[in-house]
């Protein structure tokens, strides 16, 4: 079942769920209750209400004064904080030029899971649909290289099979997710899929070797991966049922020639995000149940032994991290007493200290690095009745229609015959409009060009914002994310690069 | 009408704010039980939030806020009576309400769901009901959670996988139980 067919289904389940009817008198006995009980009326009630019956008792509004006071200077803070941090949104649509990978009859079917350089030069993975003889819909996962970012070719498919994600090792790369990929059937078509978790292992993206052996049970989940010391290592969340709250515990688990080792677990932890730099695994994730503050863990063994590094400040979460030349480079956000987050960026050389700082220009949610760069990037669904929201139209490039011939970095809105996603009338719903920066040592950013994305057609219900992936290529960086088919996006280095702040 | 209400109870007017509470007590009860899972609790919960949003009325300027506003008030009772019901070491029974017996799903079971739904943490099930049962954006979601918009989508993705990882685990289960009774 995808990601939208499961959603829908959950809402379904929810209204049926939901309870037509409240209990006989709760109404009563919360009235009853408030019928013996004060409001609280705040600074001009009370003293209005003073006024007209105890006007001798107005140093009872003492308190109100001062906290009135205090909120007006905080307020006034604020408001100086935000006219001199704000800044316009740069036009969108210019710079990235969106590309579908994938041509012909997968095209409406597949959509990209992820990015990596490697191999002959990017290698982009996802998955399709395809009608099967049962009745029901054949997973296959694909492999679609390109030497410059622009030009593709499906380089490899595999049958009953899901590609999740994809990890650059030093000589090869890793494809995570499951053999084995079956749609349950259902009266409706087609159930939600499941297969067994692999991962599998390439040079090239066009061969892929298996590596099998993770526990078959399914309440373990992979959260991430990342390689260290020419290994893959995968981190595996354990979801246990005893008790209201579930417990948690990460298994981690390194790929070999042979298939699958268990090396540790690390207990009461939930890993989100790791990365390798120079050999050091760097993982992100939470100590249970705190899963507000975010907490990091460095191993410099291949994932057998951890050392958890110092704290970050209490309510800090970081969203995803990156290793680059310069270091280490994580974004989140922190959360304030208003419950409005600050967006932060935290860097450190060893993952073990990490510096926190504000990025108040904008928030950010993912984080990679390209040629030793970072690129990060957040995004949101606009209104599309904005000018600047209807996305350009992407433009078929493998084999049907090489694209080497057009300007690089130009805004390409060719009317080609093979120009597909979206319609124009989906213009009208929401967009997903992404917000990209580059820096190199995490410190200073430049605000990129604004990445306009697929559109939303139903406005009452858009998915969370999806979250983009990066690699490099020799035309430039190129982005994916699953939410939005077929498609990635590529922008030249100096269109990134260069741009006012 | 509910502007009207609102204003009126703003004022003090008792009666008011029992045709206030009565037009959202169903919708409130309705969501306290999808986060609390249990009849007795959500029908604290409500009341609790009943009573603060009594209380505190006078300082809703905006009557036309006053449903987000209400809605984050539930979210804080739930949360305490989530609590409470731990202190207590009641025994849970899940409850299933009986509406929901012909509804046929492709999860299967309604009760695996139910199972499943019932192993997340109160933050993943409270996320999983605002933003898909009451069709909240993201970030009325994090007003009504009091979070940030990042904790919000975190929370999200990880309370889907969760719920998928459960439903996977009841399947499972149900799977290794048919091959004993066989």
């Amino acid at each position: 079942m995808t990601t939208t067919e499961f959603d829908r289904e959950l809402r379904a389940w929810l209204e049926q769920t939901e309870p037509r009817q409240a209990p006989d008198g709760i109404v009563t006995r919360a009235v009853a209750v408030t019928r013996r009980t004060r409001q609280r009326r705040g600074f001009v009630g009370e003293l209005s209400a003073l006024a007209r019956t105890r006007p001798w008792q107005a140093w009872r509004l003492a308190p109100y004064a001062g906290v009135i006071l205090v909120t007006a200077l905080l307020a006034a803070g604020l408001l100086a904080a935000a006219l001199i941090g704000s800044q316009p949104r740069r036009p969108s649509g210019s710079g990235w030029v969106p590309l579908t990978v994938a041509a012909g009859a997968i095209e409406g079917s597949a959509h990209v899971t992820g990015v990596v350089t490697a191999g002959p030069g990017v290698v982009a993975i996802g998955n399709s649909l395809a009608d099967g003889d049962d009745g029901c819909r054949v997973g296959r996962a694909h492999t679609w290289t390109s030497t410059d970012g622009r030009t593709w070719r499906e380089s490899a498919v595999l049958v009953d099979a899901n590609f999740e994600r994809v990890v650059a090792g030093d000589e090869r790369m890793y494809a995570l997710g499951y053999s084995g990929w079956q749609y349950e059937p259902s009266p409706e078509g087609c159930g939600w899929g499941h297969g067994r978790r692999v991962a599998w292992s390439s040079v090239d993206g066009a061969t892929w070797q298996l590596i099998d052996g993770l526990p078959a049970d399914e309440a373990f989940f992979m959260t991430t991966a990342a390689e260290a010391h020419g290994a893959l290592v995968a981190f595996l969340t354990e979801q246990s049922a005893v008790g209201e709250e579930p417990t948690r515990a990460t298994q981690v688990w390194r790929a070999t020639d042979s298939g699958w080792v268990h090396t540790t677990t690390i207990e009461d932890a939930l890993i989100v995000q790791a990365t390798s730099a120079e050999g050091v695994l760097v993982a992100l994730g939470f100590v249970e149940p705190d899963q507000e503050t975010s907490q990091a863990w460095v191993s410099s063994d291949g994932g057998a032994t951890w050392r958890a590094a110092s704290a970050l400040p209490r309510g800090t979460q970081l969203f995803s991290v990156a290793a680059g030349a310069n270091g280490l480079v994580g974004v989140g956000a922190r959360a304030g007493r208003s419950g409005i987050g600050t967006p932060v960026v935290a860097t450190s050389s060893d993952g073990l200290t990490w510096t926190v700082s504000e990025h108040t220009e904008g928030e950010l949610v993912q984080i990679d690095a390209v040629d030793g760069a970072f690129i990060a990037a957040s995004g949101e669904w606009v209104d599309s009745e904005q000018p600047t929201a209807c996305p350009p139209p992407a433009l078929a490039s493998p084999s049907a229609s090489p694209l080497g011939s057009q300007p690089a970095g130009s805004d390409e809105r060719a009317e080609t015959p093979s120009a597909v996603t979206p319609e124009p009338t989906e213009c009208t719903a929401s967009q997903h409009v992404a917000d990209t920066w580059v820096s190199v040592d995490g410190i200073e950013w430049r605000r990129g060009p604004v990445m306009p994305a697929a559109t939303q057609p139903l406005v009452a219900d858009p998915v969370p914002a999806p979250v983009f992936r990066f690699a490099q290529s020799t035309s430039g960086v190129v982005a994916a994310n699953p939410y939005f088919g077929a498609q990635v996006w590529v922008i030249p280095d100096e269109t990134l690069a260069v741009g006012p702040r | 009408v509910l502007e009207s209400l609102v204003e009126q109870a703003k004022a003090g007017d008792h009666d008011a704010f029992e045709k206030l509470a009565s037009s959202v007590a169903t919708r409130m009860f309705g969501t306290a039980y999808l986060i609390v899972r249990d009849r007795e609790a959500a029908a604290d919960a409500v009341q609790d939030a009943l009573i603060e949003t009594w209380r505190n009325l006078p300082t809703l300027r905006d009557a036309h806020a006053f449903e987000a506003w209400t809605r984050r008030i539930l979210v804080r009772s739930c949360y305490r009576a989530i609590a409470g019901r731990r202190r207590r070491i009641e025994v849970r029974v899940t409850e299933i309400d009986a509406t929901t017996a012909s509804h046929e799903s492709r999860f299967g079971e309604v009760d695996q769901l139910e199972r499943a739904f019932g192993r997340l943490s109160p933050d993943q099930r409270a996320v999983l009901v605002l933003h898909h049962r009451l069709g909240l954006r993201l970030d009325e979601t994090a007003d009504a959670l009091n979070v940030p918009l990042g904790t919000v989508k975190s929370r999200l993705n990880r309370a889907t996988t969760a719920l998928r990882a459960a439903i996977a685990a009841e399947e499972r289960d149900i799977a290794t139980l048919e091959r004993q009774i066989a």
